[in-house]
């Protein structure tokens, strides 16, 4: 299970159809009732960079280290470090976020009880227990409230993944395809960065416009019927399209204009540049960006992966923070990390696991920074080996609604959709859904 | 000698330092291929699994068969260019002079070694430049490049295919890495059947697995590591063909059938290996296609009812060769998708009817299925307590598969139709277990009884777990039609642990205990929730008041011990109809020198832990253990045997016990008279919510032992252990229960590992100023016996 979330690869021809569709998708007026309330205009955030570390993380070897529990729960890990926050210990492997505490708060106690991927990705990520209805994830509802239909103007759709689909439940749930992400495909850390129907490998721009002219010349349909206010429509679309592929989003994606020392800190890797194109998203005010970072399933010789994963995740998330913070970015950027539940505290050392941890849904950890969310704090604590909440539990939907408020949209409002369906933002207490509250102990407003 | 015992005990010493400070590390077996073998044949069987160096003795359960180990073999390796070249430049020589020869029969020990003596002086074609010592290359350290020159038949096949084979589709999997050859020889008399084979090396010994004994033809795939799916050999059926599913691989089979032949293609797999613990779905799923001689698909199944292995039953429509194929059902492959595949007019049970019968009655058995010589079948129902047994078909030497039958105390009685409606439901006197058939589709098979107002009923499907397609669903209504209770499926878990049916996943039998609201007659309604029925969907129905019983269940079911140590081992107790008493557990005869502490699962407690210790000396055969438990249910004396298993996981989340044949010990080390700790505290250790009790242990003097560490193993949440004090011989510590955390009522053992704390040796020179101290290392010193304890409600 150890892995990366594998997708069918995309052809650059579908590639250049999704574009289109996607361009058409931000255009395209339906008939939605209008958003019901108006963004709070004092809102703190304007943006998120969700790190989505897919597969689960491990919560006692990251950011809830237990030294004291022994050797069958820390394996080798267990010599946790101080951070900048006096009072706060991280995981060992992680010593450039412990340097960037301060930044960021953690929450030691987040629990939803499932340990399956697709159910718990789909708890982390709306808030709500899986129902007949399927409700969009937290990146779609900011889209939908943050997006054009809230006068987003920008280069690139409002919800980017970097760079594969999470592939584990609908992203955009009832809100149809519209919402769901421009998941960028390629390798940010290769050049060029190949981004799905925008930057093309092999093909230069002048044999893409000459393409262009081709399909034009085709297009005789089209030709014999200039105003039809569908075909208009269309064409307004493919412009925009196109807008993309040879506009400044081109340059967008563009990451060998950044500094080499820069884009080495954030870590010559697939993540680091995933951080990095994260960070110049948020310049261009994307409101949502996941990071989809996979290979945290680690059931077998988990140590191993872990000194290999956790440098990496350590240098580009801590690089994130700092310059995030030093371009007076992160007052308005909500970095959120986690996955869909943590790791077995205990370790299973036995064949075939050889050191491995598994599913633990009862008691995990998320991480907020920036935004509104304040630095230098532990919200709520786990029990003496990592395995109960013993504090102040945190539901997804607590998180979740705290991302929302800070991002001005009411998460107890009305959520517009096209298929007329009366549902709020997050679920109601009544609904019989467990809530801690909100994190009003670290949020700013 | 002197010298000897010193260095054993630094050994000794040192494993246990290396034991305190890393994981415990036992071998392990994941497969065996092949699978099984034929009666009267030498067989070389590989194991895949996981710290297995150096294994040296092999065992086999029964009769009749002898295993013994031939060498370990390693985990494979890549070779360099001018190892390769080395390699089969050596293997070429080894051929040359026969082996090739030998590695075609069965192989015999010492085949290669002869050869390898015949071409001592022959010159090969390549070997002028390996006439110089300076220009050999050097293998690499691995047991069969070390020994090329004396390599088994099956071992050169083996590194031939597995050094110089390389498939880009497998994944490492170090739980089956490594490999040990084995000698099975079968007498032409042992039993066919299931047997299992155990391993031994300096680390213990290894779980055991399924080897079966056979008594047709019997071959290995031709070309396992070929996926190209190209049958060469064209084999007559009867047959029975061994081979692995190995990644991304698909094997054919060619086979001559004659016209009207009745042919019964059965797999099996997933019974040789029921679980993977990291894999989904959690075995190997085979699914076999049968293609006619012009290459069309004539039958396919991917399994038999609801057992995963699949069976095919064909009427051969023309003669000719037909192609049989195999793979798993996601296409997915690894060395241990083992599989068995009989090709055979073999009888084949499909069903039998009644399922079973009263213990001491005599039952004849209706039976339907493939090529039975028989209609009818005695079954065996002399009374040892057992209440599920098998029977199978032995006619002339053609055995059929197995069938499990049920066995009961109660009054049994057939259920007739029509008995569909309130009006036809016979009243059933209670208690009584009624032997019926949900006969065709939409059957409905309803019973009436006499109930009092405020007992508890029981009503209990077993169909199931006898092998019958039935997925019942009960219902009891009451005079008025209104619903008293239901139930579709009943399975008994213990989080996620399954306790109940060994490796069956299909818990589709239904069960209820319901509470009569007033005294009146009540219906039982039984019916296929899928609106199945046929012949073969039969069932044994319960219906009586709660016969509280139980049945238990001990892992693992291989254990290695040192002399005069002490481990735990850990009894789960399944209990029926409502029984919730304490069972307590006995060493069924008295093996001589094995203690048993803790042996007592208190009242509602669903498993415990307890100790056993080994004697004072080594042992120089295994042991087998018998466990029984025993309660005093309704004023009777009931003693049930504890079945050893092996607990598995499946699919990475669900964990099941898997009974196993025998429970076996080995007892090594040296021998040992110290005197065992003896808990000088009154039992069972009471401790409040909030406070903590002491308890004091007498121990052996050490004069070595200035100060000892003692840590709990797995204990109940909120359970600690506090100031260990060793005085002399008298060891006293406290054990605390948190007063929010620690669950109240809970009773059973708790498990202490007692440690010493040894300083390294002193750095000197060099190494003084440049390393720092290494800090004192805690070594194991064993385990205390276990102790009883409960924490107070209050």
């Amino acid at each position: 299970m150890n892995g990366n979330n594998r997708q069918k690869t995309i052809t650059r021809r579908d590639a250049l159809k999704l574009g289109l569709a996607g361009a058409a998708g931000l255009t395209l007026n339906g008939s939605w009732p209008a958003l019901a309330r108006p963004a709070a205009p004092k809102a703190p955030a304007r943006s998120v960079i969700q790190i989505w570390m897919w597969g689960g993380p491990a919560h006692t070897d990251t950011f809830d280290p237990k030294p004291a529990a022994g050797y069958d729960y820390c394996g080798p890990l267990r010599n946790p470090i101080g951070t900048n926050v006096a009072g706060i210990r991280i995981g060992e492997l992680l010593p450039l976020l412990a340097k960037q505490a301060d930044k960021y708060s953690i929450i030691r106690s987040m629990t939803h009880g499932v340990n399956g991927h697709e159910t718990a990705s789909y708890i982390t990520q709306t808030g709500r227990k899986p129902g007949r209805l399927v409700y969009p994830c937290a990146g779609a509802v900011v889209s939908l409230f943050k997006g054009t239909r809230a006068g987003y103007k920008g280069l690139v759709p409002p919800y980017v993944v970097l760079t594969s689909p999470q592939g584990r439940f609908s992203e955009a749930g009832f809100l149809g395809q519209k919402y769901k992400p421009f998941a960028t495909g390629g390798d940010p850390n290769r050049t060029p960065f190949v981004v799905e129907g925008i930057v093309a490998q092999g093909i230069t721009d002048k044999r893409q416009q000459s393409r262009r002219k081709l399909l034009h010349d085709l297009d005789s349909l089209g030709r014999a019927m200039p105003s039809d206010p569908n075909f208009k429509e269309f064409d307004k679309c493919v412009e925009e399209a196109y807008g993309l592929m040879f506009g400044e989003a081109k340059t967008l994606f563009d990451l060998s204009s950044e500094k080499k020392e820069l884009r080495e800190r954030y870590g010559r890797n697939r993540f680091g540049q995933s951080c990095l194109m994260a960070r110049r998203l948020v310049e261009k005010g994307v409101p949502y960006i996941t990071i989809n970072y996979g290979g945290w399933d680690t059931h077998k010789q988990h140590f191993q992966a872990m000194q290999r994963k956790l440098p990496e995740l350590d240098k580009g998330m801590a690089t994130l923070l700092e310059d995030l913070s030093d371009r007076g970015l992160l007052d308005s950027t909500i970095v959120w990390w986690g996955g869909e539940f943590g790791r077995s505290p205990k370790v299973f050392w036995d064949p075939p696991w050889n050191g491995g941890r598994s599913h633990f849904g009862r008691c995990f950890s998320s991480v907020v920074a920036g935004g509104g969310f304040k630095g230098g704090n532990v919200v709520g604590a786990s029990d003496s080996h990592g395995e109960y909440v013993a504090e102040r539990p945190v539901h997804p939907r607590d998180l979740i609604g705290s991302i929302y408020q800070l991002l001005g949209i009411d998460p107890d409002g009305p959520m517009p959709n096209s298929r007329g369906l009366d549902v709020c933002v997050l679920p109601e207490e009544e609904d019989g859904i467990e809530t801690g509250g909100r994190l009003k102990e670290i949020m700013c407003t | 000698m002197k010298k000897l015992m010193l260095l054993a005990a630094v050994l000794a010493l040192c494993l246990a330092a290396a034991r305190s400070q890393s994981v415990r590390r036992s071998p392990n077996m994941g497969y065996l291929y092949p699978g099984g073998g034929e009666q009267g044949k030498v067989v070389y069987v590989l194991v895949g699994g996981q710290n297995l160096w150096n294994a040296s003795k092999a065992y086999i359960t029964g009769e009749g068969v002898k295993v013994t180990v031939v060498r370990y073999l390693g985990r494979v390796r890549r070779l360099n260019g001018e190892e390769r070249k080395e390699v089969k430049r050596r293997l070429d020589l080894l051929k040359a002079a026969g082996a090739d020869r030998y590695a075609r029969s069965d192989g015999a020990d010492g085949a290669a070694n002869a050869a390898a003596k015949k071409t001592k002086g022959k010159k090969g074609k390549n070997d002028e430049k390996a006439e110089d010592p300076k220009d050999q290359v050097k293998l690499p350290n691995h047991p069969l490049l070390n020994a090329l020159d004396s390599l088994t038949p099956v071992e050169i096949e083996f590194l031939e295919n597995e050094f110089f084979k390389f498939n880009r589709k497998a994944q490492p999997n170090s739980q089956i890495a490594e490999t040990v050859l084995l000698k099975v020889t079968i007498a032409r008399d042992a039993l066919p059947g299931d047997r299992e084979i155990r391993l031994q090396n300096s680390l213990g010994l290894t779980n055991p697995m399924c080897f079966q004994v056979g008594v047709i033809p019997e071959f290995k795939e031709e070309a396992p590591y070929d996926n190209s799916a190209n049958a060469k050999k064209v084999y007559s059926p009867p047959v029975l063909l061994n081979g692995q599913i190995k990644p991304g691989d698909i094997d054919r089979f060619k086979f001559r059938a004659k016209k009207d032949e009745q042919l019964v293609i059965e797999v099996v797999a997933r019974h040789l290996v029921p679980y993977l613990a990291d894999a989904v779905p959690g075995w190997f799923q085979a699914t076999v296609s049968l293609f006619d001689p012009e290459g069309r698909e004539v039958a396919y199944a991917d399994d038999f009812r609801f057992n995963p292995d699949p069976v095919l039953f064909f009427k051969i429509p023309e003669t000719g060769v037909y192609e049989l194929e195999i793979r798993d059902s996601i296409y997915r492959g690894r060395e241990d998708f083992v599989y068995r595949i009989t090709i055979a007019e073999k009888p084949f049970i499909k069903s039998l009817f009644p399922l079973g019968g009263k213990a001491g009655e005599d039952v004849i058995a209706a039976i339907d299925g493939w090529n039975l010589p028989v209609e009818k079948l005695t079954l065996d129902t002399h009374a040892d307590g057992s209440t599920v047994r098998r029977t199978a078909i032995n006619f002339q030497g053609r055995i059929s598969n197995c069938v499990p039958y049920g066995v009961g105390e109660l009054t049994e009685t057939f259920e007739s139709e029509p008995n569909d409606t309130i009006v036809d439901a016979p009243l059933v006197k209670l208690p009584q277990v009624v032997n019926g058939r949900i006969g065709v589709p939409g059957d409905k098979d309803l019973f009436r009884f006499r109930g009092r107002g405020g007992e508890t009923i029981i009503v209990e499907v077993f169909a199931r777990r006898l092998h019958s397609p039935l997925d019942s669903l009960l219902r009891i209504t009451d005079e008025k039609g209104k619903m008293v209770a239901w139930n579709d499926d009943y399975v008994s878990k213990e989080g996620f642990l399954h306790k109940g049916i060994g490796i069956l996943t299909h818990y589709a039998d239904s069960y209820l205990a319901a509470r009569l609201p007033r005294s009146e007659i009540f219906t039982v309604h039984l019916i296929d929730f899928r609106g199945h029925g046929g012949k073969d969907h039969g069932y044994r129905l319960r219906i009586s008041r709660p016969q509280p019983d139980f049945t238990l269940h001990m892992t693992p079911s291989s254990i290695t011990m040192r002399a005069r140590s002490t481990l735990p081992v850990t009894v789960h107790v399944l209990r029926k109809d409502g029984f919730t008493g304490a069972v307590d557990l006995a060493l069924k005869e008295s093996l001589e020198g094995f203690v048993l502490h803790g042996g007592r699962i208190p009242k509602n407690q669903e498993s415990v832990r307890v100790t056993l210790t080994a004697p004072t000396a080594p042992l120089e055969k295994l042991v087998t253990l018998e466990l029984v438990g025993s309660a005093r249910i309704g004023g009777k004396m009931i003693e049930r045997p504890v079945i050893p298993a092996e607990e598995k996981m499946q699919a990475f989340l669900f964990r099941h016990l898997v009974p196993s044949q025998e429970m076996k010990i080995a007892v090594n080390g040296w021998k040992n008279r110290t005197p065992l700790p003896e808990i000088a505290s009154k039992l069972p250790l009471r401790i409040k919510p909030g406070r903590s009790a002491r308890i004091r242990i007498d121990i052996p003097k050490r004069n070595d032992l200035a100060k000892i560490f003692l840590k709990l193993d797995n204990p109940p949440k909120g359970v600690t252990l506090h100031d260990v004090k060793l005085s002399g011989t008298k060891l006293t510590f406290r054990l605390k229960a948190d007063r929010k955390e620690a669950p109240r009522g809970v009773a059973g053992n708790l498990i202490v590992e007692a440690f010493m704390e040894r300083k390294p040796k002193k750095a000197s020179g060099k190494e003084k100023t440049r390393k720092p101290p290494a800090k004192p290392q805690k070594v194991s010193l064993g385990y205390l016996p276990a102790i009883p304890f409960e924490i107070a409600r209050r």
